[in-house]
Parts: structure tokens; sequence; C-alpha cells
């Protein structure tokens, strides 16, 4: 399945910045699942690369003079493969995916839920499934601040919190397990198609864990970027001089394509 | 002048069993019989007049903001002879030289944990272990180009290494200043006895930044956190003494993965930096979100190659107290070598069995936070309260793997200024390894007292002092 991304993140500023470093991870890299056909990555200032200690494409943009707005279009062409996950493509031991970070720290509560499942694809099935339940899909309601054990206790949030819940339970229980931010493909046009979720390690095996949508295999998912959490995947960091109250909006589509593009 | 020796069991750094001075410690004997208490009186007096003018003073944590306080000088040096120095400085090279190696590996090859020596989850699943290090090639593989590791000595008259501070260990300037004042305010001991000069561990140190980069003649600077931080006036220091400018965060920005420093001249590419700032709050784009301190954009110009961060970031997990235990078998694995300095026997209550008896022995025990540093999170069994021990009980059943315990050593003394006439007290010593084109250090280095009677607590953030360290030369004088 051949898939067409366009994606658009625009920053709106009070008053223009008059300077910025940006750590982008908006470049997906060639995987077995997903090869990547052609990739432009448009931004308004100076860029570099580099390969984060996660194998994650990093731009590093840098701007030097005002702006009041700043628009960062990340587009091209992926063909998804059918594959299942690489055996072991992590560049590190697995182990490390075991601890836990500030936004998958699970408090006593959370620990108590994580109790009742069994380290296996059975037992992180059955979770998958009642954190989607408990935690319903609302926009809005939580920032990239709020912890797993927050949103857990909310009973409401994005991809990213429950992909944090599902992280911060699974290593409770000893499973290693890993944030991973990308694009989704879904038949309706309107779906968010910016994307989070969970790749944990059973045995030998990684294993597609999309929580928001219940879902144990990646087929129509684009990788962007992996980490411990959220703030190693993100796929903008930065820090600016100035702007006042900033204004996000970002549009992402994924299209299929069809043979004749 | 009225002279308390040392109980009996312990061993005092002057004093042998017999409450004779010994040999290579001869001339502190004739000093102290000879000496006025009145002249001593007052010679303490200035010692506290030039720390505080000089501005040697130090922030205490959890104290309340802006109490600075003089650490206490304590006039009466701790000696070491020439051939007990000369083995402590090949164990303390050996330990380094091992602790570097076992640095690359876990961020390359992982054969030690391959070889079974270290349990995996040991060391990836750290709080300090960080995977932006990942397959990061530094020049000459060097990670820790600066050491503090603490040595203490044992009733039994061995040294053993206490901990290896191996992120940003400070307390150097306080060697030096001590030196200075010892030698301003007694010049004549000085030429009477063949102590080895120390005053050029800022040349070492200079040296062995400038070789940790690539470039023939880089830039230097040293990043602070910034006047609030307690060990600001070290860093101004050090940066002085070296010649290379203090900076903070601020002064420095990233473009096209290069570091520059903003001058009145304007900007300078900078190629080494000596960081006192701790690992998460170096890049606020990769580490804590929220730290004003580091500099946007520095991860990508470490991570490329293009400036050198001393220490590395990442060395925390060979300095964590949970690892500390694997020590000398690193030794034996990366250098074929037997340890030449002794660890501390150490139980780790992440092990069943060991935090067993932990608990069932914690009023002999001296139990540490793995992560912990400067005296906090700590209990010392024998000294604890048994609301204390309750508490401890709790923690460690709560989080095992936070937790080791050691038998309580019993820290040798050396006579020290009390408020009647002179005590022994319990010290520490510690070294400052500096790791460039080769291993060197000063002789001897930051000797730590602790003034209350029967403290073993030397930290200064705990009530402890600091002595001048002598090593002697050749012949004892």
């Amino acid at each position: 399945m051949r898939l067409r991304i366009k994606h658009d993140t625009t920053y709106r500023y009070e008053s223009p910045i008059s300077g910025s470093i940006q750590y982008i991870r908006l470049r997906p890299r060639n995987t077995t699942q997903q090869r990547v056909v052609e990739w432009h990555l448009h931004t308004p200032g100076d860029t570099s690369q580099m390969i984060d200690g996660f194998g994650n494409q990093v731009t590093v943009m840098t701007l030097d003079d005002e702006f009041s707005e700043i628009t960062l279009t990340a587009e091209g062409t992926v063909e998804l493969t059918g594959k299942p996950l690489a055996l072991n493509d992590s560049v590190f031991p697995t182990q490390v995916l075991l601890r836990f970070t500030r936004l998958t720290e699970p408090d006593a509560e959370l620990k108590a839920f994580a109790s009742q499942f069994s380290p296996n694809k059975r037992g992180l099935l059955r979770m998958m499934a009642l954190i989607r339940d408990r935690i319903a899909f609302t926009p809005g309601v939580t920032t990239v601040n709020h912890t797993a054990s927050e949103a857990f206790k909310m009973h409401a949030g994005v991809c990213q919190d429950h992909t944090h819940v599902f992280i911060a339970c699974c290593r409770y229980i000893g499973v290693p397990v890993r944030y991973v931010s990308g694009y989704v493909h879904s038949h309706d046009d309107h779906h968010i198609a910016t994307h989070a979720w969970a790749e944990a390690f059973l045995g030998r095996n990684w294993h597609t864990f999309d929580v928001v949508n219940n879902l144990n295999v990646a087929e129509s998912h684009i990788k962007l970027a992996v980490g411990l959490d959220y703030l190693d995947a993100a796929p903008v960091r930065g820090v600016r001089q100035g702007g006042g109250v900033e204004v996000l909006s970002t549009v992402a589509r994924v299209s299929r394509m069809t043979e004749a593009q | 002048m009225q002279i308390k020796r040392p109980s009996a069991g312990m061993y005092d750094e002057i004093f042998d069993e017999n409450h004779l001075v010994r040999p290579h410690c001869e001339v502190l004997r004739q000093w102290l019989l000879q000496a006025d208490e009145h002249l001593i009186a007052e010679k303490r007096r200035e010692a506290d007049v030039l720390f505080h003018r000089l501005g040697i003073t130090f922030n205490v944590y959890g104290e309340d903001q802006g109490t600075d306080r003089l650490i206490p000088f304590d006039l009466i040096p701790r000696i070491i002879s020439a051939p007990e120095w000369q083995r402590l400085q090949a164990g303390l090279r050996q330990r380094v030289q091992a602790l570097n190696r076992f640095l690359y590996d876990i961020y390359h090859d992982y054969d030690i944990i391959k070889a079974g020596i270290i349990p995996a989850e040991q060391v990836f699943a750290n709080n300090q272990y960080q995977p932006g290090m990942q397959s990061l090639k530094l020049p000459r593989n060097i990670y820790v180009h600066i050491a503090g590791i603490d040595l203490i000595r044992h009733s039994d008259g061995d040294y053993y290494v206490l901990e290896d501070n191996l992120r940003c260990p400070s307390g150097v300037s306080y060697m030096l200043e001590n030196r200075k004042m010892m030698m301003r305010l007694f010049p004549e001991l000085f030429a009477d006895c063949p102590v080895a000069p120390i005053d050029h561990y800022p040349a070492l140190l200079g040296e062995t930044l400038r070789a940790s980069s690539l470039n023939p003649d880089p830039t230097v600077v040293l990043l602070s956190p910034g006047r609030f931080n307690s060990a600001y006036f070290e860093h101004a220091f050090l940066a002085q003494q070296m010649g290379i400018e203090l900076v903070e965060g601020p002064d420095l920005y990233v473009r096209n993965n290069q570091v520059f420093m903003k001058t009145t001249s304007g900007p300078r590419q900078v190629d080494v930096i000596y960081r006192r700032i701790d690992d998460d709050f170096l890049d606020p784009l990769i580490g804590n979100p929220d730290s004003m301190i580091g500099v946007p954009g520095l991860y990508a110009a470490y991570r490329t190659g293009n400036v050198v961060i001393a220490n590395a970031m990442g060395t925390g997990v060979g300095d964590d107290k949970s690892i500390y235990p694997y020590v000398p078998e690193m030794i034996r694995f990366y250098l074929g070598e037997e340890p030449i300095l002794k660890n501390v026997p150490t139980w780790q209550c992440r092990r069943k069995e060991d935090m067993k008896y932990v608990l069932e022995n914690l009023h002999k025990l001296v139990v540490k936070e793995t992560q912990g540093a400067g005296g906090y999170g700590m209990l010392i069994g024998p000294a604890s309260t048994k609301k204390e021990r309750e508490w401890f009980k709790n923690a460690i059943t709560a989080r095992p793997d936070n937790y080791i315990a050691q038998p309580t050593l019993c820290l040798s003394s050396c006579p020290t200024f009390v408020e009647q006439g002179i005590a022994p007290r319990h010290l520490d010593l510690r070294p400052f390894v500096l790791s460039g084109k080769k291993i060197q250090m000063v002789p001897g280095g930051l000797t730590r007292v602790a003034l209350k009677e029967g403290s073993l607590v030397v930290n200064s953030s705990q009530g402890g002092g600091t002595k001048d360290t002598w090593v002697l030369e050749g012949e004892p004088c």
C-alpha cells in the first residue's frame, strides 16, 4: 500500500519571535514495514541533520530573523510493505525501555491497575482494550505535560495519553516498551492523521499496540520516531525568543494512492 | 597544648597504636609541641578572615536560600608518605581507566554484560544511562575527564574506595586554597618538609580539557549554572586559574550544529565545554524542557562531534552505587589486572537475600540511596534512632533497587583543633584524577573531616570541614 502524506504545522505568535531553535522529527526512515519513496521537509529556517541516540532522524532548524508565523511542511510518499516488525531493530538493549520517565511513572492507582495483567501478549491485549475503554478519546483536555497517571485519573485524553498509560503499565510489569510517533491512514478523511502508539518487546519480537484504535497490527501506520516517551519522539521540540502566546495548528492528511498515481 | 589521643581500635593518621607519632609525621609533633596556644588561636582567626575575604563559602542545600556558610578549615594537615601515595596513585589510575572502558562499553559493545558480569537491567534501566550517548564516538574514548574518587582508611589500616564521583566532582578549589592558606600562615613548615606541590592542578586540568578535543588549539569554556549554585566559587576560581571563559547557558548558542560563545568581538566557536551542570539540564530540547541554564541545541552539536562535553553525558551510570560493587570485576575484565584499591563490601537490596540481611541488621549498617550524593538519603545504623530505622525499612521495602548497604567502617582519624584543644576526628580523602592523553593527578586531594565528635559524615553540607593534604616527597622529614 502506497500512502501520500501532507502535514503542515503552523505556529502563530502574539508578537514576532526574534529567534528559535527546534529539533524536528518529521522524517520517516526505511524499516521492514515502510519504504520511503520520496520525502520533503520545508522549513523557514536554516537546517542541519543529526541522528539521535534512538536512531531517529532529527532536523535541527534555527531562525535568526523575526517571524510572526512559521510553518513546517512535511510531505512525501511511503510504501507500506505489510511485513511484520523486525525481530529486533532497537539500536540498544531493550532493557533501556524498562525505565520510567516523569511522564510514565505510575502512581499507586495505575500500579494497581497494571498488576492485574500478565506480561504476555494476551495480557497486553486485554490491558490495551481496558485502557481504551477507560480513557475516552477527548482532544483538548490534556497537554503534552500530562502524565500517564493524570490521564488515567481523568478518564480522558488523546493518543499520546493512551500510549503513556499503556507504557507505564507495561514497564511496571516488566515489559520493555517504546513510544512511537507517526501517521496513521484511516478511511475517514477527517480523522486526525498524526498519531502515537506503542511497541512492546515480548519474548524475541516487537509487537504493535495502537491503544486508541485497539489494534495489534501496524497495517496503515507510518513511523516517524521512537523513544522512551513523547518527549524523546516529539515531532517538534523547540525554544524561541519572544513571541508571547503561541497558537499551534496542525493539518495532516494521509491518503491512499491508486495504481495510476 | 592538650592533645587527646585516639581511642583503641581506631586508626589514626598521625599516632600509631602505641600513641607514638608515626615517623613520617615527625614534623607535626615538633610543631605541635612548640606551638603556643595563643599563636594557634591567632592563626585560626587569621585563616577565617582570609577565607571570608576570598569568598570561599558555599550554599547548603535544604537551608534557607542565600545562606552562605564558611567551610571550616583545620590547621593540622593530614600527611601521606611517599610510598603510600605511590600505591594509591597506581590504584586510582587503574580504577579510572577501567571506569572509562566500562562507560565506552555500555554505549557500544556491551561486552561486560554479554560476559554475564553485570546484569543488563542494572546498567540499561538505570536512570543515569543516557540513550542519547548510544554509539557516539568520543575523542580518545574518554568519558570521565575529571574523576573524584572518595577514599577512606579503615581501622585495619588499609584504604578503601567509598565511592566514585564521575559526574561533576567538586571540591578541588578547597584543596588548592587550603594549601595556599597553610603556606601563608606557616611558611616555616614548608621550608623544613618536602611537601609535594599541588598548585599545578589548574594547568593539568587545562591540559586535560584541551587534549579532549581533536582541534589542536581548541577554545575551552567552563559552563556554570550561575552564582546561585553552591559550587559557583569553584567555577569562577578554576576558570580564572586556567585562563578560560566562565560562561552560563545564555552566553552560548548553537548554529549549524556548532556551539558559539557571544563575545564583545563577535561569535567565537567553542570546542570544549567543561560543564558543571547535570546531564538533564544541558539541553532543554533533549532533557528537562524547563531548563533555563542549558544551551538549546547543544546535544545536536555534541552528537555530530562538533563539541566535547567534559565530563561526557551519561557518566552517572558509572558512579551509581548499584554499579559500584562491580568495579573490581571491571578492572579484572577490561585490564586483566587485580584491583589495587579495595572496595567496601556491599549488600544490594535488589537481591532478596541481601535485603533480608539489611533489614535485620539496620542498626549495624550504613544504608545509602543508589543515586544519592552529598550525604543525603543515608542511614548510619549505629548512630540512628528507631524512627529513622523504621523510615528506611519502609523505604527499602518499597523500592529495594534504590538502596545498598555497607558495614559501618571506622574512618581513620587525625588530630584536629576542637573547642578543648586537639582531638581525633574522622576523615576521608578525595583525589582528583584527570584523564587526557594520559591519566594524571596532583599528589593528595581534598581531605574532609567530620568535626563532630564520633561523626562519620564528612560532607561539607552536613557540617564537615577540610584540611590541607600533604604528600611527602622522598625521605620523611
